[in-house]
């Protein structure tokens, strides 16, 4: 099991400002108001000053597959699409269980706000930090685990989307232990801080679809990731 | 005359204070509108239509969500200050909250201050709110309207529950709901009377929906 605390860098917190304006509806055709700007301004510096993302991960051997999903040390993974796209996947496969979170701070401010837009700005920067933290947290194993071995792995799948349902949370918190870095679950599973991420990927010699999209036909999905079609060279 | 000509000026400048870019403040102009001896109904009169301007530029895609909550974070800071209790008058009694395990409050946060701003008696019972309290606040409170708020599908089907616990003790109660994964097919299939799709279009839904149920009219 791995932690990783990370420092916001000029860079994270440059890409984070233009994520968040362009998650608010701004861009170069809708210019921002003075009074909108001054306030996400204030919002990002606080987060730099403030924040320290932490995130942790355990990458174990997928022991068997079979109708009850993806059976690992840590538990199964009960995902029929998600099985599918790891019974495709050639070789050695790894699933990487991980857990990212902005930490507490966000929550504590959003909660004694009282100004909507300031609401607005933090949980949007939150949102878009926490998947800028993830991706740094991958980019701790991937050079170390995927790269040099000439692996493949696939896009992040969390528990809530596709057919993985939200109780399943459980495996990833049995993998790992979450309260290393501070988040916790709810009842109801949902984790706290509320800024945070659970995710697992899968490591294979190949992978032949980034996501389990693939298997999948529903029309009209907002969290559709890959189009329905067949489709060529997608793995990362 | 002249008296007339400075009121509806005053009454203007504070309409326009609030969907306008300007380094004028809330504060000053409402100041400048209470020494002249405006009564606060008019004032608050005001503060709505600027922010029925930004509301109606909001339908048409000219404005982005950060301008509308701008405005609302400054219509309320008016209503606060002439105390909104004695603007408004009574207002429907209504009871807010989002449902039992769901922690996202941002979106009910922003319809229950259209909501306020619109004269309604708002009872904001927050989030993770068990059913028995939406039962419990709608008796207490004589609830006109109760509007229930989910972000996540695990948590949404709890709204069905509630409303046919509500449905069959108040009747009278206009019961509407939202929320990212709700839809109108959604919201009727389970007994609702209304289905806020946007908080651009909240108010016109929750009137059709008063109107429905006075009616005895079936959504």
């Amino acid at each position: 099991m791995v932690t990783v605390e990370l420092e916001l860098s000029r860079s994270l917190i440059q890409k984070l400002r233009n994520n968040t304006l362009y998650k608010l509806g701004y861009d170069s055709t809708r210019p921002m108001n003075p009074e909108i700007e001054k306030m996400l301004n204030e919002a990002i510096i606080r987060a730099e000053k403030t924040l320290r993302p932490k995130g942790i991960y355990r990458i174990l051997p997928v022991l068997a597959t079979n109708s009850d999903g993806i059976h690992t040390e840590a538990g199964i993974i009960r995902s029929i699409l998600f099985r599918r796209l790891v019974e495709m996947c050639n070789g050695e496969r790894l699933i990487v269980f991980m857990v990212t979170t902005v930490g507490e701070e966000l929550d504590i401010a959003y909660e004694s706000e009282e100004s909507l837009l300031r609401q607005l700005i933090l949980h949007t920067i939150g949102a878009e930090l926490i998947e800028l933290v993830t991706d740094e947290v991958e980019m701790d194993w991937k050079p170390r685990v995927v790269k040099p071995r000439g692996l493949q792995c696939s896009w992040r799948f969390s528990p809530g989307y596709c057919d993985w349902a939200l109780e399943e949370q459980q495996v990833i918190f049995e993998a790992l232990d979450p309260g290393l870095i501070g988040v916790q679950l709810t009842s109801h599973f949902v984790m706290r801080p509320s800024k945070s991420i659970s995710a697992i990927s899968i490591i294979a010699k190949e992978v032949p679809f980034p996501a389990p999209c693939a298997f999948c036909g529903k029309r009209n999905c907002p969290w559709r990731r890959l189009p329905r079609r067949k489709h060529k060279s997608l793995v990362s | 005359m002249k008296k007339l000509r400075k009121k509806s000026v005053l009454l203007k400048n504070l309409e326009e204070v609030v969907w306008k870019h300007s380094d004028k403040i809330v504060g000053e102009t409402l100041d400048e509108a209470l020494n002249a001896g405006i009564a606060p109904n008019d004032i608050r009169h005001a503060l709505i239509q600027g922010f029925e301007h930004v509301r109606r530029r909001l339908m048409s895609n000219e404005v982005s969500i950060p301008d509308i909550l701008l405005c609302l974070d400054k219509v309320t800071e008016g209503l606060n200050s002439i105390s909104v209790a004695k603007a408004t008058g009574e207002g429907f009694p209504l009871v807010i909250g989002v449902v039992e395990g769901d922690p996202h409050d941002l979106g009910k946060n922003i319809i229950a201050r259209i909501y306020k701003t619109y004269g309604y008696r708002v009872f904001d019972l927050g989030r993770d709110v068990p059913r028995k309290l939406f039962v419990k606040g709608v008796q207490e409170n004589k609830a006109k309207v109760l509007a229930l708020s989910a972000m996540m599908s695990t948590t949404m089907v709890e709204m069905r529950d509630i409303i046919q616990e509500v449905k069959v003790k108040y009747p009278r109660t206009a019961v509407i709901v939202g929320g990212a994964p709700v839809d109108e097919t959604l919201a009727r299939s389970w007994g609702a009377d209304g289905y806020a799709e946007t908080a651009v279009t909240v108010l016109e839904e929750t009137q059709a929906a008063i109107g429905r149920v006075r009616e005895g009219i079936p959504w």
